[in-house]
């Protein structure tokens, strides 16, 4: 989900023009978000992380190299920050879904259907929440922010080949979660 | 139930992009981050060099006051009160009052593991003659092995009120303070002029900390002075290195710090 930037832009607030920063903070908040809702696992603290890494990124804006993706790199800020807030003791609350959540699609669904995606949903936020933090940023930076292998490796700080079998690893877990969660309810009589 | 083969695993996944409850968005004041200076590394940006007599911490505090929305109606009035903060595990870190007051901490107070008693109430003495009993007592506080510094043990271990583990090593002369996170350290505030904090890059989990001047250490029982000192995390470890060494050095024995998983 992330999207050209205009190396131009990057350029400015290479050069210290903060409004130039400010537009590329806007166009990866979303994304930023996300991540830092996934690392911290719940959004509570993402505000903080925000901030936090929006210093530390603008402070090291000129190791940023020329022509490269702004999106992974700020992502990579933002997913060490949330990690480093992560660790502080006691927060472990859970994700959850907009309680009035947009249409996924633009697709005209049956009632059953709604219910049906609604269900696959819950059941997949209760399966990555049972996940460690390193399996669901893998799975968000693929499924969520739809990166390609190379920005995965950019934002994580490995070699693609490590992106992939950690991709594998943590598909298998949550595969596992699901089975986990679906046997519990069929034995539950749900 | 559902079929989770690969596509409908990919389209929950996607979907769930859009679905995830993430906050408000933050609004960053990006005029306040124009007065935070670059790292040391990159002074000599055209259009900031202006900035470089600001503390960064100053510019963080602007953004942090800005913020718009829920964030600010939610600020609890002692975070408030400090405002100008940046955080690892469970230390946070302050600059002092604009005043200067603060910024040299007292000579007179004392230093981390000055009054503290060796595991066991007794030094486990050079590398050679450690005792594994002593060893084995920190390991039980970590929940693990102890981390390694550069392949070498530490002269004592000793246990200070604020949770986890002290070693002090003699060549060099440091001392590496971890604590677990996991609910049972104490909350550490250091005290210390903005510009003498850096950001490292690629240490432990995420980024880390130089603190890079003596500086006041708080605790919720007892106010101590420090030396400079790198703060990471590492698998759900806080680290502390402290020891009177340049920061670059500092920050070279912190990436030869070794940690075993718990």
């Amino acid at each position: 989900m992330i999207g050209p930037i205009d190396d131009f832009t990057v350029q400015r607030a290479r050069r210290g023009d903060a409004d130039a920063f400010g537009e590329l903070l806007r166009a990866h908040q979303a994304s930023a978000r996300r991540v830092a809702t996934v690392v911290l696992g719940t959004n509570q603290g993402v505000d903080d992380v925000m901030q936090d890494a929006a210093i530390r990124s603008w402070q090291r804006l000129e190791t940023f190299r020329p022509g490269a993706d702004f999106g992974p790199w700020f992502l990579r800020v933002v997913a060490n920050t949330a990690k480093n807030r992560h660790r502080s003791a006691g927060r472990r609350a859970a994700m959850v879904l907009r309680a009035q959540a947009e249409p996924a699609n633009d697709a005209p669904q049956s009632p059953d259907e709604v219910i049906e995606r609604r269900n696959a949903h819950q059941q997949l936020i209760a399966g990555i929440n049972r996940l460690g933090t390193d399996d669901r940023l893998v799975l968000a930076l693929r499924y969520f922010e739809e990166l390609s292998t190379e920005e995965m490796a950019e934002v994580m700080d490995c070699a693609t080949g490590t992106v992939k079998s950690r991709l594998s690893r943590a598909t298998a877990r949550l595969r596992a979660e699901l089975q986990t969660t679906e046997t519990y309810s069929a034995g539950s009589g749900r | 139930m559902n079929e989770w083969n690969d596509e409908e695993l990919e389209r929950g996944l996607n979907e769930l992009a859009l679905l995830l409850e993430t906050g408000p968005p933050t609004d960053v004041d990006v005029h306040a981050l124009g007065r935070v200076p670059l790292d040391s590394g990159n002074a000599g940006g055209a259009g900031r060099e202006g900035y470089g007599a600001y503390g960064w911490w100053r510019g963080a505090a602007v953004v942090i006051a800005l913020v718009a929305g829920i964030a600010v109606l939610t600020i609890a009035p002692a975070r408030e009160a400090v405002a100008q903060w940046l955080g690892i595990g469970n230390t946070t870190v302050e600059s002092p009052s604009e005043d200067g007051a603060g910024r040299t901490p007292d000579p007179e107070l004392p230093a981390l593991g000055d009054d503290v008693p060796p595991l066991g109430g007794t030094s486990i003495g050079p590398a050679e003659t450690a005792s594994p009993a002593s060893v084995d007592g920190a390991d039980a506080v970590l929940g693990r092995t102890l981390p390694v510094v550069g392949g070498v043990n530490p002269a004592t271990i000793s246990l200070p009120e604020e949770g986890g583990v002290l070693l002090a090593y003699r060549e060099p002369e440091v001392t590496l303070w971890i604590r677990p996170l996991d609910g049972s350290s104490l909350p550490v505030t250091k005290e210390l002029p903005a510009d003498n904090v850096k950001v490292v890059d690629g240490l432990g989990d995420g980024d880390a900390l130089l603190l890079d001047a003596d500086h006041t250490l708080r605790t919720p029982g007892r106010t101590l002075r420090s030396g400079p000192v790198v703060l990471w995390t590492a698998d759900d470890l806080e680290l502390r290195l402290e020891g009177a060494l340049e920061g670059d050095q500092l920050v070279a024995l912190a990436r030869e710090v070794e940690v075993k998983p718990g």
